[in-house]
């Protein structure tokens, strides 16, 4: 494959990831005051996926792998923002599902006796 | 079809910003954390399947008459269509970190030109449901102004 040809299929879809980008912004602006930990989670998202999207296009533009480098580096921050994020999530979860155990047992065997009939 | 080794030579050298040792190491990380991220996205898959049974058997358990089970039935069934989308996403971007990892593995083009058609049709959709979300929130907004 030419080299201007792999530049656009190795940077195709920044136009995407930048408008992504800008309305993961304006949704995380929207929420800051309703759900302040989603709100920076999604600010956070969009910066990095800015980033990524400008060094995408720089790469398009001038073909030099630092730009590329800096492109996935990017979007691999972006990816490890969004894993922490739910992570945590899950171990919230996974918390209250401890601390109302009676709750869930209760559930369960309801859930179970259905089964059963 | 492999691509050209003059296309990985090193970063100092003829920087044809192709897939030097760097960027090839960058694509391999990348790989990891796509390919974590949709596990997450499968582990949370299983509980909305365990959420919808628990519908399921809850909307079953109610007299036909009951006025509930009308909604019941249609929570449920958005739902089944709801987790039928987010299996679809998810699939999605495990085939996109799948094919990453394949493109560090072996450099064979196809590989990376699947990965970018899965990762432009990744963020098409992130963007839809970005901006349900923003239309979302305004409409909430508005209700709590009136």
């Amino acid at each position: 494959m030419q080299s201007s040809k792999l530049r656009q299929v190795v940077s195709s879809g920044g136009t995407w990831q930048l408008t992504f980008a800008i309305l993961s912004l304006i949704a995380g602006a929207l929420s800051i005051s309703s759900n302040a930990i989603t709100a920076l989670v999604s600010v956070a998202l969009g910066i990095f996926a800015l980033l990524s999207a400008l060094a995408a296009r720089k790469y398009e533009d001038m073909g030099s792998s630092t730009h590329l480098a800096d492109s996935l580096k990017y979007e691999k921050i972006y990816f490890i923002i969004a894993v922490v994020y739910y992570v945590l999530i899950l171990l919230a979860v996974a918390f209250f599902a401890i601390l109302y155990r009676d709750a869930v047992n209760l559930w369960w065997a309801s859930f179970i006796e259905a089964v059963n009939r | 079809m492999f691509i050209n080794n003059s296309l990985l030579d090193d970063d100092q050298n003829n920087d044809t910003g192709a897939f030097t040792a760097n960027t090839m190491s960058q694509y391999e990380k990348l790989a990891y954390w796509v390919k974590f991220y949709s596990i997450i996205g499968f582990i949370f898959l299983g509980l909305g399947v365990l959420a919808l049974l628990g519908l399921l058997f809850a909307a079953s358990a109610l007299p036909e008459n009951n006025p509930i089970s009308r909604y019941m039935v249609g929570i449920t069934v958005g739902t089944a269509v709801a987790l039928g989308f987010f299996t679809w996403y998810i699939s999605l971007l495990w085939g996109y970190g799948k094919a990453l990892q394949e493109f560090a593995d072996s450099r064979d083009e196809k590989h990376l030109e699947a990965a970018m058609d899965k990762r432009k049709v990744f963020f098409i959709t992130t963007i839809v449901l970005t901006a349900l979300s923003i239309l979302f929130t305004i409409s909430a907004a508005s209700q709590v102004i009136r």
